[in-house]
């Protein structure tokens, strides 16, 4: 088949996700018992579930993906990144001259890993009986997550929107499907309406909220003869939660729908999602609220349904070439880069 | 039993519709006729992923490619007899199973923050080497002193008039051999206040003396009160509870997502101001036993929080969640209660 014909359009699919609150409960309330019983062992095990259940409940075009990883790679990640976070934890809080030289050795150290992570991420994903692969360089990884976060602070972060845009294209365009090159065409443009947009919203959100504590705190202070007390700090509170909430939904709605728009694997698929804002603030408050009031019990829920929401805005374009990917060969990966950067949360998530 | 099935021939993307045959003997015979192939194989023979919910069962066939089958009760049972695979996923199928972990839980998170973190953190204390102490001080007071911190306006006379009472109260106390250090610093950001670092160093503000109206007896009971922090070894034991407490958040409930992580984080100081009150406690409960010994009146302890009290705002329901230290007015109630 020549290329031109492997890159035309075969059919559209929806994305299906067949998760179940009810079903994914039981699964993670087992999941704790076990960890807390175990003393953190069986972490790696319940990790590979619920991660197994969500790859393999989403469904595009009638395949569904499978999560690979083995838990005991997991616990040997885990392992080392628990004794690194261990080392540096106890060495910065006993002098936080010693927590300075292990910061500026993990600046270096950083790149590499979140390189490592992305690949173990993405090696452990399989769709089609094929894994994917992330390609990534230090060097290139060390521009755009070490040099360039430098030059946005520099530039009194005028150039962050550029920057986040510069990240992305690393991660997605070095994203491999078998022996299949993902591509990108993002533009920086997007990123600085998003975040221009973001910085709006949460500067009119903010004035909005200053404003109305300052008359509830006047209120407050005429009618109670009892003192106020947490009242304001609460206040503040939700008006800081607020203005995170719609400005990064914002944020994130514009961007995702941005990156899947322009994002596609050669002659295997291209995307489209129309994830829109009201919705990713109502889930996401909602999300909250639940989890807030049953004190954590809503979690499996809240994941659930978040994940049915982010399939249902996506749409895949599946290319002729998709039933012809060869698979790289499979040699095993070592899951320590993604535990390490997961504790020091520096994790990258992708899609 | 006979079921149609998914294949995918290994190294590929292709999918290609197939048969495969359980057979009660434990052979799987695999057709697929599109590629004329015919495969029979020993269930022993086969890497079969662990059951979990309602996902289709995923079979590998070594060198030749992945089956996926709807689950189904028969062909779990074919897949998972004999074997422990199927044992977490019937756990988590079982309804009083479910109701018992989600009892057990909570009970257990309450043990595990309530006595085994603690204790741990007390096992710890005792093993962290006396060096790294010395550094932790005197990193922890260079870094306050550029931040935080001026010269004392107290004048000197003054100054070593106290610092000699308080080496007669630590030699009649014959406590340990630290060697205990009194600091005076002025500080427009901390207030009326007072802290040890756990070399035994103790810091006081010009601001408190001026609270306290260079009382002896009531700056007694407050150093006394830091006292009890150095030599039950708080800082330590609270930044062992402080990591354990944060791995353990993350370990038990895992990444739950952007928003929700406010959650995580509420939780996490809900947490920690509980280690920290109760250490408060051990330190308040240490200085009224030794101020008992030393024959000074306990009231001088209650006077101190009396004080600190008129200066601080009232408080409301939420502190004894969001606060790092008790109640002022439990903590003059315990003071002034008689043993």
């Amino acid at each position: 088949m020549d290329e031109k014909n492997a890159n035309a359009i075969k059919h559209t699919s929806d994305v299906n996700f067949h998760g179940k609150a009810s079903e994914f409960f039981s699964i993670w309330i087992v999941n704790i018992l076990l960890t807390i019983v175990t003393l953190g062992i069986y972490s790696a095990w319940a990790k590979v579930r619920t991660n197994r259940y969500f790859y393999s409940n989403t469904e595009v075009d009638g395949h569904r993906f499978s999560y690979l990883a083995e838990p005991i790679q997991i616990l040997i990640g885990r392992l080392i990144g628990v004794a690194l976070f261990v080392v540096y934890f106890l060495v910065s809080s006993i002098s936080p001259a010693f927590g300075a030289v292990i910061m500026l050795v993990l600046f270096f150290v950083t790149p590499f890993l979140i390189c490592q992570s992305i690949r173990f991420k993405m090696k452990m994903t399989g769709y089609r009986n094929v894994r994917f692969n992330f390609k990534g360089s230090y060097g290139d990884a060390f521009i755009v997550f070490v040099v360039l976060p430098i030059v946005a602070v520099l530039t009194l972060y005028i150039a962050l929107p550029w920057t986040l845009k510069k990240i992305d294209q690393f991660i997605y365009s070095n994203i491999t499907f078998g022996n299949k090159e993902c591509g990108t065409t993002i533009e920086t443009g997007e990123y600085y309406v998003a975040s221009i947009g973001a910085l709006f919203i949460g500067i009119l959100l903010s004035v909005g909220a200053l404003g109305a504590m300052g008359v509830s705190i006047a209120v407050l202070a005429e009618t109670a003869e009892n003192p106020s007390g947490g009242w304001p700090i609460i206040f503040m509170m939700l008006g800081y939660a607020a203005v995170i909430l719609f400005a990064s939904s914002f944020y994130t709605a514009r961007i995702r729908n941005h990156l899947f728009n322009n994002t596609s694997i050669e002659e295997v698929a291209s995307f489209k999602s129309e994830l829109s804002i009201t919705q990713l603030v109502w889930i996401r408050l909602t999300n909250l609220l639940a989890v807030t009031f049953t004190l954590g019990f809503a979690i499996p829920w809240v994941k659930i349904r978040t994940a049915k929401m982010f399939a249902d805005a996506t749409t895949v374009n599946v290319l002729e070439g998709a039933e012809h990917v060869m698979a790289e060969s499979a040699e095993d990966t070592s899951a320590i880069g993604e535990e390490v950067s997961d504790i020091f949360d520096v994790d990258i998530a992708v899609g | 039993m006979k079921s149609q099935v998914k294949f995918y021939p290994v190294g590929r993307s292709e999918c290609l519709g197939a048969n495969v045959m359980f057979s009660p003997t434990g052979k799987f015979v695999l057709t697929v006729e599109e590629i004329n192939l015919i495969t029979e194989l020993d269930k022993s023979e086969l890497k079969v992923k662990d059951k979990l919910g309602s996902i289709p069962r995923e079979i590998v066939v070594p060198d030749v490619g992945l089956v996926i089958v709807e689950t189904s009760p028969e062909i779990d049972d074919w897949l998972d007899c004999k074997t422990r695979r199927g044992a977490v996923s019937k756990l988590e199928r079982n309804p009083s199973f479910v109701i018992v972990s989600l009892l057990l839980v909570p009970v257990f998170l309450y043990l595990f923050f309530n006595f085994a973190v603690p204790n741990m953190a007390v096992q710890f204390a005792k093993y962290v080497p006396e060096s790294a102490i010395q550094v932790a001080s005197n990193h922890s007071l260079y870094a306050m002193d550029k931040v935080l911190l001026e010269k004392s306006k107290v004048e000197f006379e003054k100054q070593e008039a106290f610092r000699k009472l308080w080496q007669k109260t630590i030699s009649d106390l014959r406590l340990s051999d630290r060697a205990y250090k009194l600091h005076f610093r002025q500080s427009e950001k901390l207030g009326a206040n007072a802290f040890a670092l756990p070399d035994g160093t103790v810091v006081v503000t010009d601001e408190l003396l001026e609270l306290i109206e260079n009382e002896h007896d009531i700056l007694q009971a407050i150093l006394l009160h830091e006292l009890g922090h150095v030599e039950e070894m708080h800082s330590m034991r609270l930044i062992s509870e402080t990591l354990v407490t944060s791995l353990a958040i993350d370990y038990f409930f895992g990444d739950i997502g952007a928003v929700i992580e406010v959650f995580g984080g509420l939780a996490n100081t809900v947490i920690q101001n509980q280690f920290s009150q109760k250490l408060e406690w051990e330190a308040d409960n240490f200085a009224l036993k030794q101020m008992d010994k030393l024959n000074l009146d306990r009231n001088n302890f209650a006077e101190a929080m009396e004080r600190l009290a008129e200066k601080a705002p009232e408080h409301t329901s939420l502190d004894v969640w969001m606060n790092s230290h008790p109640l002022l007015k439990d903590r003059i109630k315990n003071a002034k209660k008689v043993d």
